[in-house]
């Protein structure tokens, strides 16, 4: 396994990476597209799907993901490229994009899993090229990189109305 | 030499080697009572945790006589040949130093820059405790942690920790109180400091309450002065924050598909904002004149937000402002599957209709339209969408917003009894429906839910408790009804009347309603059956 | 790793509470999760067996501080502690940013929680990361039963590499020690991210 990687993602970056997800939504019909790093962790995500846990569902997709790739290694394979669940009403479609992160799509009867599959294989090679990218810039592009002033920590939950 | 005591050690030897019972055994040592180790053989198995040692060592300290068998019998019949001493022993033998440890703690330098994030939410004092451990930490508020709540705050505490760490070698762990973390009553629009509500010309500055900074090294004066640093900003400059004048749809960045994008709006400079503000109004109003029959649309601003108010002549217009930014942040709450598009809320001493021009974080205004109890508005409602163009605004949110606000332990899931659910099954108009019902573990107010499927039933029964808090003490006076729409989708929260004094809410929908004369019925039956029990 | 986002303005860490079986992992996520305000919390999800012995993970996002403007969000994990849950282990390693080492206490676990943290380091060393490197702390839990170890004895079996970490004593069902070592671990991986002398100062 290689070195695991701090990850930026800049504003263009997440711009780039939302198009393309749009894009395989529209094309492919299903409702909702998570791209999440292979340790758990959300980047992106698209789609029009109501009220998901998308913290929690990032977590379980990347591990359910990892252990079946663990898996595949013990059966001599490199790895199952792709995971697919049906459900009753919606079902879920979990494809590589590159060594570090998977593309989670949830799709429900408007579409089928060859579709499905059909354009995630096209955006998880969009998605991998914009990533690769972000790997391939120095890390600290400025904003963490000085000694912190007072004033710079503050609680996270600040209400959103005064 | 070590000396162990033979009877912790005894259930470890094969009774049937020796010729004397174990005890008598035990008498007849070399060192009677006691087993005798060279403490040169423990020293390495002590750096994993263990101490053992190889029966061959020890043969000799048995009176030789005693044993039947060979001794390499017995060491076959032992764990690797050998006996587990217990640990205690040993090490309360040796000298204290011997576990000295020559580094230092690593140098955590530079966390002091941080104050600890997480601090455990305790309840105010008042409340009992159960002596039980944490199983049961019963936070028993009836007051949620939320903006518009009048609660004092409850002092925050680490749980007592029974032993601190050494504070010699931990420089930088104290365990000082520190600052408020979670959302501040004292930011709210706090009407126990007089609501600072002024009119059009006076640009608002954020009401005085400060954090309370409690004694602590250095990290909380900045942090205080930092917090103090931003409201002087805002008085000095005289400016409000830059702020997006659009409100028309999809303000959220995410909800905009690509092609449609606009660009950021350019930063403008503060009096052209107030000339735009000023001109808004007459065109809600020219819209609403038609309806209303004395229409003033004043606006008015309350700490940052900015409200746009249409009252009756029955209603006053400051209560119409007052109520509007109190129930404002209930417009935008995580909780909701969505940010509200509109809200319709009706109180005993009257009804107002609330419409977010916008993203009201990122401060939109709020069209605030009052009418007296009983008055018709749905024609009202769907006037004050169209006035501000806001139908689109989209059901999605941002990732940072999924996954949070379960609630906590407070309110309590009970089974569901069968009235309920059929009446659950019941409904038609809102689509399938799960029933639930929530009970508040300290008051008695009861949560009947019947959400459309997906959605946690917990944060949504939080939500409406916080919503009947709220309108406890508003001008529109305690809750009867609450619509609330975002996008195609609705939710309602209906007060029942459980009678005995006993408190109840129903909470229902939550996804999209088409028959909207048949959703009322089906809601007044409801009511009726939940509030006979 | 951590995940800096600059479009949603939020840092994401993962912290790991590694341990032997039983040694209290799931019961500080547990006491954090109900101890947290739930505007400072998600949903904690825990996969387990029947009689609460975790199968693969328990996961809970816990976020309070903001620094420059971006959410700092920590990801908290717990590892399955059983020896032959070695796999899973380090599947949920993965991208790990800082390890809280539980240990229990108890004299007759001692060699478990000795094989638990040679076991972390060689995980680490499969993602070139190990002990040496990666900011992490040990809370030793179970203080309130009889037949414990002293400290010292414990910071010589568990604390005795070159690079000694900051330790706590904890009673993780009744909540003590808890929140001490997730504010100073966390405090760490913000320490190491953010500021002087930091990883951003390289």
């Amino acid at each position: 396994m290689t070195k695991v990687r701090d990850m930026v993602i800049q504003e263009n970056d997440a711009t780039r990476i939302r198009e393309i997800l749009q894009r395989f939504l529209s094309e492919s019909a299903a409702i909702e597209a998570l791209l999440i790093d292979r340790s758990g962790q959300l980047l992106a995500m698209d789609g029009v799907a109501r009220a998901l846990d998308t913290v929690s569902i990032s977590a379980l997709a990347a591990a359910a993901f990892s252990s079946t790739s663990a898996m595949a290694q013990l059966l001599g394979e490199t790895e199952f490229t792709v995971l697919f669940h049906e459900g009753i009403k919606q079902s879920i479609h979990v494809s590589t994009v590159d060594e570090e992160a998977i593309l989670l799509a949830i799709f429900d009867e408007r579409t089928t899993v060859g579709m499905v599959r059909l354009f995630a294989k096209e955006a998880g090679k969009g998605v991998a090229a914009v990533l690769a990218e972000t790997r391939s810039r120095p890390k600290r592009t400025g904003e963490f990189a000085t000694p912190l002033r007072p004033g710079e920590v503050r609680p996270s939950w600040e209400p959103r109305l005064p | 030499m070590v000396r162990i005591s033979f009877e912790r050690i005894a259930g470890q030897l094969p009774a049937d080697a020796f010729r004397l019972p174990l005890d008598r055994l035990g008498a007849n040592l070399l060192e009677p009572g006691h087993l005798l180790v060279p403490r040169r053989l423990l020293g390495p198995q002590l750096a994993e945790g263990r101490a053992r040692v190889q029966w061959s060592v020890v043969a000799e300290q048995f009176p030789r006589q005693a044993v039947t068998v060979s001794d390499a019998d017995i060491a076959a019949r032992l764990p690797e040949g050998a006996l587990t001493l217990p640990l205690d022993e040993v090490i309360r033998q040796l000298p204290g130093d011997a576990f000295a440890l020559s580094s230092p703690i690593v140098d955590v330098r530079g966390i002091e820059d941080f104050p600890p994030p997480f601090q455990p939410h305790v309840p105010p004092p008042s409340e009992e405790r159960p002596a039980a451990p944490v199983a049961e930490v019963a936070r028993s508020l009836t007051i949620e942690r939320f903006d518009v709540t009048r609660a004092p705050e409850p002092e925050l505490e680490e749980p007592a920790v029974s032993v601190e760490p050494a504070v010699e070698r931990e420089p930088v762990l104290e365990r000082a109180p520190v600052i408020e973390r979670t959302p501040l009553v004292e930011r709210a629009p706090s009407f126990e400091h007089a609501p600072v509500v002024e009119r059009e010309a006076a640009l608002e500055r954020e009401p005085a309450a400060e954090p309370e900074p409690e004694p602590e090294p250095v990290m909380s004066d900045t942090i205080v002065a930092a917090e103090r640093e931003v409201v002087v900003e805002n008085d000095v400059e005289g400016e409000p924050e830059p702020e997006r004048v659009r409100f028309a749809a999809a303000t959220e960045r995410e909800a905009v598909p690509v092609a449609e994008q606009e660009p950021e709006p350019p930063r403008v400079s503060a009096p052209f904002i107030e000339r735009r503000r000023r001109a808004e109004p007459s065109r809600v109003a020219a819209l609403l004149k038609p309806i209303l029959n004395a229409l003033e649309v004043q606006e008015r601003r309350v700490g940052r937000l900015t409200v746009l108010s249409v009252a009756s002549p029955e209603l006053a217009a400051d209560a119409v402002v007052e109520s509007a930014a109190m129930l404002a942040p209930l417009l935008d709450d995580r909780r909701l599957p969505a940010p509200a598009s509109q809200a319709t809320v009706r109180g005993a001493q009257g009804a107002i209709v609330l419409t977010p021009l916008g993203v009201l974080a990122e401060s939109a205004p709020l069209l605030a339209v009052a009418v007296a109890p009983g008055a018709p508005l749905a024609y009202l409602e769907r006037v004050a969408l169209r006035a501000v163009e806001a139908g689109a605004l989209n059901g999605r949110r941002s990732s940072s917003m999924n996954g949070y606000g379960d609630g906590g332990d407070d309110l309590r899931d009970t089974t569901v009894p069968s009235h309920v659910r059929t009446l659950g099954e019941s409904f038609r108009a809102f689509g399938k429906v799960v029933p639930t019902v929530l009970q508040d573990r300290s008051s008695s107010l009861i949560c009947y839910m019947f959400l459309a499927p997906g959605l946690a039933a917990r944060p949504l029964a939080h939500y409406a408790r916080a919503l009947r808090e709220a309108m406890r003490g508003s001008a529109l006076g305690p809750l009867e009804s609450f619509i609330l729409r975002m996008g195609e989708d609705r939710l309602v929260v209906r007060e029942v009347d459980a009678g005995r004094g006993a408190a109840a809410l129903l909470v229902a929908g939550g996804g999209p309603v088409d028959r909207l004369g048949l959703a009322r019925l089906e809601l007044e039956r409801a009511v009726t059956r939940l509030g006979a029990r | 790793m951590s995940i800096i986002n600059h479009a949603e303005k939020v840092i994401n860490f993962k912290v790991v509470y590694y341990g032997p079986g039983v040694a209290g992992k799931t019961a500080n996520l547990q006491y954090v999760h109900k101890s947290l305000p739930h505007t400072n919390k998600g949903n904690m999800v825990s996969l387990a067996t029947g009689d609460d012995r975790t199968i693969f993970f328990d996961f809970l996002p816990v976020s309070a501080l903001a620094v420059r403007g971006f959410e700092t969000r920590f990801q908290l994990y717990t590892v399955p502690g059983q020896v032959h849950y070695d796999m899973t282990r380090r599947l949920v390693l993965r991208g790990v940013d800082a390890v809280v080492f539980v240990a229990d206490s108890q004299y007759e676990r001692l060699p478990e929680n000795v094989e638990s943290l040679k076991n972390l380091d060689e995980n680490l060393q499969r993602y070139q990361s190990s002990l040496d490197e990666i900011p992490y702390v040990i809370q030793y839990n179970k203080r309130d039963l009889p037949n414990i170890a002293p400290i010292d004895y414990l910071e010589y079996l568990l604390n005795r590499r070159a690079r000694r970490v900051p330790f706590f004593e904890a009673v993780a069902v009744e909540g003590k020690g808890v929140f001490d070592t997730l504010n100073t671990v966390s405090r760490m991986v913000l320490a190491g991210e953010f500021g002087d002398g930091g990883k951003g100062a390289r």
